[in-house]
């Protein structure tokens, strides 16, 4: 669902992403692991058609995300690291704004059921989003993904900047989605994060994805042993 | 697009920006077509009064001459007998108001009118362009007319701006610009529908605020006319939607956007005008209003001078006209004076050239340029539509002049045959 094929993208000589080859399937979380500057929000950001690459290819559902941007992006859900919403309208109405985007049209009950799913309470969910915390915004985006459906989602860093109990709340919705069928590809630097909820972890560092692992085959030390020693070089 | 249009139509609601710029082009919109209306009714009623004084002073010669005819009155001194020519046709009271074209818009826009004659008066021996501006509020006088035309030329596009500088930028800075991107929609498709909802809302906003201002003041303008000015509104606000959407595609940030469109609203409205007026007036530049002045008395006094010869000269092209037998006193001076009055008109017609030759050219050039300048060319627009432009002012000098011909056509030769008008002759005096 989600592929690379010999990805590269320099800016101004310095190469961000090195022909990354990936393939994520149906039902898979995989996080993209590294430091910063380590490649991961620019291969996010190829997949999103906000960025040219200088060789290779994404493909989402088998279709070049380059050539043909609007048909890729109606299969996805991106939620950035603080997801921004308009701040006037309600969590529905923005919900209702940014699904209608994709030309589907949802009624007010079902959108409240997709936020409900995505854990928001009701009460929240007419109230100004100026008034949400950064983890009720998160719960928008994934209500997003629900309410269109998407099979592919892209995250970066959505867990950055929240506190625990919000955070294990994101990984059990990631949980839920990927039992629904929806193939993951996120972004972070929370390696307990990536063991707990990921099916499948790719380490980067320099723009080279130098690892890949299944994370049911290692345990947190050694997850985290591995990453630091990839970072040391 | 209509989607996108709906949501920014809600977040505009949500937003006091919304209700300000509404709020503002209501006010400002009824304030300015009122101040309109106070200008157009002061000089519809100066119209009145003139036209009927005009008339009472007529009616009131035809049945004093109605009773002298039946032996009821005694003539009076032969400048005050009812029938007389001169009494009729250039003394106290007499003559007749010409008006310039009188339009149902002339309250969007006061032009030229506050420059140039509000009527004029014929009379045998002269023609007099009137104006009342001295009898205006001298506070206004120095501010200027606060019409519709200057509330849409120079404040509509700063509404304009107020509301379009960040549509892009705002997106950006809030972030809500890469959530949007991330969907299956263009940039393109974005920004069209935030422009066509701008361009929607401030569009609606006019057509409603001027609708209701005409509505309750009691504006009155033919359908063609309320569709030029309604073609002439909104093409000048695609222009700036133009500009705004230029700017925004550029987007160096809010903050920037908005000092640019300031720039460019200074550029367009007071350099490119200025820099046109410069242009006419370094090309053709016309001669002070002092050097005409000059000009007119020594015409005036050379014609004294030469009343001799011209009087010789204008009875040997007219033998018909040598006055014959006993003259009363009053006739060698008005007789000349109608002759010398001819002379004048055409010498000081010929030093008018000089005058009006290069203003026509900077007319010319002025307008050929106005393309420049979308607000120069709405101005010039508004106030065709609302008859206060230079050329249909202009056009009372010549309905004068006609007027005049058709004037003396009619009591100069009565004058000169030394008999009255008669009663049933009052139907047949000229009407402008």
């Amino acid at each position: 669902m989600i592929e690379a094929e010999g990805l590269t993208k320099s800016f101004n000589g310095t190469k961000a992403v090195h022909n990354l080859t990936l393939n994520i399937k149906q039902g898979e979380v995989y996080c993209l692991l590294g430091a910063n500057g380590a490649g991961k929000t620019t291969t996010i950001h190829l997949f999103l058609d906000f960025l040219k690459p200088d060789s290779g290819d994404a493909l989402i559902n088998g279709i070049s995300v380059f050539s043909s941007p609007v048909e890729t992006k109606k299969a996805l859900t991106y939620i950035p690291e603080n997801l921004a919403l308009y701040p006037s309208l309600t969590g529905i109405e923005n919900l209702a704004f940014f699904a209608g985007l994709g030309g589907e049209k949802q009624d007010e009950e079902f959108l409240i059921q997709c936020l409900s799913e995505a854990g928001l309470q009701q009460e929240a969910c007419r109230k100004r989003v100026s008034r949400y915390s950064k983890g009720m915004r998160q719960k928008v985006g994934v209500a997003l993904a629900i309410a269109r459906n998407s099979k592919v989602l892209l995250l970066d860093e959505p867990t950055s900047g929240l506190d625990p109990a919000a955070s294990n709340d994101f990984a059990m919705l990631m949980h839920r989605m990927m039992e629904r069928g929806s193939a993951i590809l996120m972004a972070t630097h929370d390696l307990f994060r990536a063991k707990e909820t990921g099916t499948r972890a790719g380490i980067m560092n320099k723009g080279v994805l130098v690892e890949e692992i299944y994370t049911h085959t290692v345990s947190h030390s050694d997850l985290e042993q591995l990453y630091l020693n990839h970072m040391k070089g | 697009m209509w989607h996108i249009i709906t949501y920014e139509y809600r977040q505009f609601k949500a937003d006091k920006r919304f209700a300000i710029v509404t709020g503002l082009i209501f006010i400002l919109t009824a304030f300015s077509l009122y101040q309109g209306t106070l200008r157009t009714d002061q000089a519809q009623e100066i119209r009145n009064d003139r036209i009927a004084a005009q008339q009472e002073f007529y009616e009131q010669k035809h049945q004093e001459l109605i009773r002298i005819n039946q032996g009821e009155d005694e003539p009076e001194q032969w400048w005050r007998h009812p029938g007389h020519p001169l009494a009729l046709g250039t003394f106290r009271g007499s003559g007749k108001f010409v008006f310039p074209e009188s339009r149902a818009l002339s309250v969007i826009a006061a032009g030229h009118s506050d420059i140039l004659p509000d009527y004029g008066r014929v009379r045998l021996h002269l023609t007099e362009a009137v104006n009342n501006h001295a009898l205006e509020n001298p506070v206004l006088k120095a501010a200027g007319h606060f019409d519709y035309a200057f509330f849409l030329v120079w404040l509509i596009p700063l509404f304009v701006i107020a509301l379009s500088y960040n549509m892009i930028s705002a997106e950006k800075e809030r972030g809500t610009y890469t959530l949007l991107r991330s969907m299956p929609v263009t940039s393109g498709q974005i920004i069209r529908a935030k422009v066509m909802f701008r361009f929607l809302l401030i569009a609606i906003v006019i057509i409603a605020a001027a609708g209701a201002s005409f509505l309750i003041l009691g504006i009155r303008a033919q359908l063609p006319d309320l569709l030029m000015l309604l073609a002439a509104i909104l093409s000048y606000l695609v222009f700036w939607f133009a500009v705004c959407l230029l700017v925004n595609l550029i987007d160096l940030g809010s903050a920037a956007n908005a000092l640019s469109l300031g720039g460019i609203w200074i550029l367009f409205l007071l350099v490119v005008p200025a820099f046109i007026n410069t242009l006419a007036s370094s090309m053709y530049p016309v001669p002070s209003r002092a050097e005409w002045i000059v000009e007119q008395r020594a015409i005036q006094q050379q014609i004294e001078a030469d009343a001799d010869d011209i009087l010789d000269r204008f009875y040997s092209e007219h033998p018909g006209e040598v006055p014959q037998g006993e003259l009363p006193l009053y006739y060698e001076y008005w007789n000349t004076l109608f002759i010398t009055a001819a002379v004048v008109h055409e010498k000081e017609q010929e030093a008018l050239t000089a005058f009006k030759k290069p203003q026509r050219r900077q007319e010319k050039l002025i307008a050929a340029l106005r393309f420049l300048s979308p607000p120069v060319w709405l101005q010039s627009r508004l106030e065709r539509l609302a008859g206060t432009d230079a050329q249909t002012l202009r056009g009372l000098h010549d309905n004068m002049h006609t007027f005049h011909q058709e004037w003396k056509a009619f009591f100069i030769p009565i004058f000169r045959e030394l008999r009255f008008v008669e009663a049933s002759e009052f139907q047949s005096i000229p009407e402008p």
